[in-house]
């Protein structure tokens, strides 16, 4: 069999697949769901890890803490709240985080050995009376991330929480589990004195605002000397050129040109037997069209980035 | 094709409404994960119930019919699953 008839037996309704394509059948679906999977596998657990950090595949996102916080302030501003102002202690702290679940490859607010995240705040020497923080990674842009963070209860409770004055965040570029990825910290917290302040002026809204959200009183800390540090970090000390694609942008590629291939078969089988007095029994070439080209919209639309 | 859709005006329909429905759900979804899967299973299900039904109401079912539609929405349903991951 040469190529011309191999093509025609999987793409041509014809008597050698009884007129109907080959790449149609359902040992077909079954088989390109296989090389999906294959691809996906081999993908995530043999190119990703072995190659070099942000070559040709990797994670590039276009993230700084100055976005972040101009887009915090946006959201509480919106809701009627104050700025946040950045705190080079918090910075200190969420950076000290983000390098902690990096060197200790975990994703959570705790840490696998209890650590919790009032700790770093308290080691940076910051003293509070309420502190909160939010997590994200694998964001591509500033604004699906805080667009996210506003879509949980959580994470949008503590953007909104009129009881924090300060803020810090880091940027964090890393490999996670074998992954590139970029982490978002952002540490919230209120100094004591300001809170004390605010208790004096209205003790009855902050009872209730602390039984919504229970914050975490600090021991009483020393604070050490302010340490200025920049709010974004790399681990790369040197400049890398930003990847070429990701592994999720080129997944997407592979599976839609997959979807492609099979919807411009169904189209053709579609004209072909319309033009033929073929009666055969197979599915709904439309309805697979409608279906699949549903799929291939959540393909192309789908954002990555997770929220912690 | 347009013939096709003229003769099963209201099963096209429900299936146009379905495969709305559940984008806009899995859109609106995001960036809750879990739900978005549980989103992408119930788009499964109910893709390979509508080939089902629709089939079995012309009468042309067969079980080639069956597995194409079973095959179709896995392959589907496992693409979407994937990059979610």
């Amino acid at each position: 069999m040469n190529i011309g008839s191999t093509l025609h037996h999987l793409f041509h309704p014809q008597r050698s697949n009884n007129h109907r394509p080959r790449v149609l059948q359902p040992r077909a679906f079954i088989f390109f769901s296989a090389i999906a999977l294959g691809f996906f596998g081999i993908l995530h657990q043999l190119i990703l890890p072995l190659q070099p950090m942000g070559l040709v595949l990797g994670f590039s996102s276009s993230i700084t803490p100055v976005k972040v916080i101009e887009q915090t302030n946006q959201e509480r501003a919106k809701l009627g709240l104050l700025p946040l102002k950045i705190n080079d202690k918090l910075t200190r702290a969420a950076l000290a985080k983000g390098q902690d679940m990096f060197s200790d490859q975990y994703w959570a607010h705790v840490a696998p050995d209890g650590k919790e995240p009032w700790s770093f705040i308290g080691e940076a020497g910051y003293t509070y009376k309420v502190a909160g923080e939010n997590l994200a990674r694998d964001f591509f842009y500033t604004g699906d991330m805080v667009k996210a963070w506003m879509s949980s209860p959580t994470h949008r409770a503590n953007i909104a929480n009129d009881r924090y004055r300060e803020v810090g965040i880091a940027v964090i570029d890393g490999v996670m589990a074998g992954h590139e990825t970029t982490l978002v910290v952002q540490m919230f917290g209120s100094p004591q004195q300001v809170a004390v302040a605010v208790d004096s002026t209205n003790p009855k809204s902050t009872d209730n605002l602390v039984k919504k959200q229970p914050a975490l009183e600090s021991d009483q800390l020393s604070f050490s000397e302010p340490v200025v540090l920049a709010s974004a970090m790399s681990t790369n000390d040197d400049f890398v050129l930003p990847p070429l694609f990701s592994a999720l942008q080129l997944t997407k590629a592979f599976f839609l040109g997959l979807i492609m291939m099979i919807v411009l078969t169904l189209f053709y089988d579609g004209f072909v037997i319309g033009h033929r007095d073929t009666a055969r029994m197979v599915g709904k070439n439309l309805a697979h069209i409608i279906f699949l080209i549903g799929v291939s919209f959540l393909l192309i639309f789908f954002k990555g980035g997770i929220v912690g | 094709m347009r013939r096709e859709l003229l003769q099963h005006k209201l099963a096209y329909s429900i299936l146009l409404i379905g495969v709305l429905l559940f984008t806009a759900l899995f859109m609106g979804a995001w960036p809750n994960k879990l739900i978005q899967r549980i989103i992408i299973m119930a788009l499964v299900f109910f893709y390979f119930l509508w080939g089902v039904l629709t089939h079995f109401k012309t009468k042309t079912i067969t079980s080639q019919v069956i597995y194409e539609y079973g095959g179709v929405a896995f392959l589907g349903g496992l693409l979407l699953m994937l990059i979610t991951l």
